[in-house]
């Protein structure tokens, strides 16, 4: 796509959607703190669960794996827009997956007694919040744009590899992280009402997600264009 | 077999506020980016006016 030179001034509001978005992760939080059962082993401390798990989902499932197809898309196309895209799919995923990397310690020292272990799971997801942190990185040290966008292509591509890893790790090495109870092949394993939270939050999540890539996608589009109308690039 | 609930209640509010400001904050911060920008393009310099388009040939003959 050629970038425009016009000087038209976008013009300035809140996103509708992201606002949707944080009042819906208000409302599921509500449901989730008062209204959903206390899980009678791990206390209140569990519903943890309700923040961590759509969080983790939506980091590596569809936050990286968009990171993925727009990065092996960019390479075949060389579209600026899927670099956009892809570079919004990274900074909003590693936000995503730091409140992962966040809310699990905290969990974790309640369940396990201790606030990290270095596991498969653990230290493979912290490996990719790395390279992820070290793509957006790369991203403002390159200032030619197609070199920076094929280099983070590449390395988008690799940061996703490590998902399905990820995936499987508790099936292959000994974790203290539990196995998936609801991404399984069987039914999930979780009682009714917590499963009805669950969906919720992943809505909401979702929903929080959409607004903040719409918002992140647009501010990639207007710096570009507005670079290009000042002659930097 | 009874079971005694932990009261972690502390976890559960820790979890939540952490997660908020990382959410919270990075919303914050797009949006003040997205301002940043802004007010580059209001120090933008309006394009050149373009210059006017030649007669049509039979107005000159």
């Amino acid at each position: 796509m050629s970038l425009t030179t016009s000087t038209a001034r976008p013009t300035r509001t809140i996103d509708g959607l992201l606002l949707a978005g944080l009042f819906a992760v208000a409302g599921a939080v509500t449901r989730a703190i008062w209204f959903t059962p206390v899980e009678l082993r791990q206390g209140l401390a569990q519903k943890i669960f309700y923040v961590h798990v759509p969080s983790a989902f939506i980091a590596l499932y569809i936050a990286f794996g968009l990171l993925a197809v727009s990065s092996a898309l960019y390479l075949w196309l060389r579209d600026p827009r899927l670099d956009r895209m892809a570079e919004s799919a990274a900074e909003v995923g590693l936000v995503y997956m730091s409140v992962v990397l966040l809310t699990g310690p905290i969990w974790g020292k309640t369940v396990w007694g201790t606030w990290w272990t270095w596991d498969a799971r653990l230290t493979l997801t912290l490996f990719l919040w790395f390279v992820v942190l070290g793509l957006l990185l790369l991203r403002q040290s390159i200032e030619e744009r197609s070199m920076r966008a094929r280099y983070s292509a590449v390395l988008g591509l690799l940061a996703a590899i490590l998902v399905p890893f990820i995936h499987i790790s508790v099936y292959l090495f000994r974790t203290l992280h539990p196995r998936p109870i609801v991404l399984k092949p069987s039914a999930p394993s979780l009682p009714g009402s917590m499963l009805t939270t669950l969906l919720i939050s992943f809505a909401a999540f979702l929903l929080l997600f959409v607004g903040l890539m719409r918002v992140r996608y647009r501010y990639a589009t207007e710096r570009d264009e507005l670079l290009a109308a000042e002659g930097m690039e | 077999m009874n079971v005694v609930t932990p009261a972690n209640g502390e976890f559960m509010v820790a979890g939540y506020i952490v997660a908020g400001i990382v959410y919270l904050g990075y919303t914050l911060l797009l949006l003040r980016r997205q301002r940043a920008l802004e007010r580059r393009w209001r120090t933008l310099p309006p394009p050149p006016a373009r210059p006017a388009a030649p007669p049509p040939p039979d107005a000159a003959a």
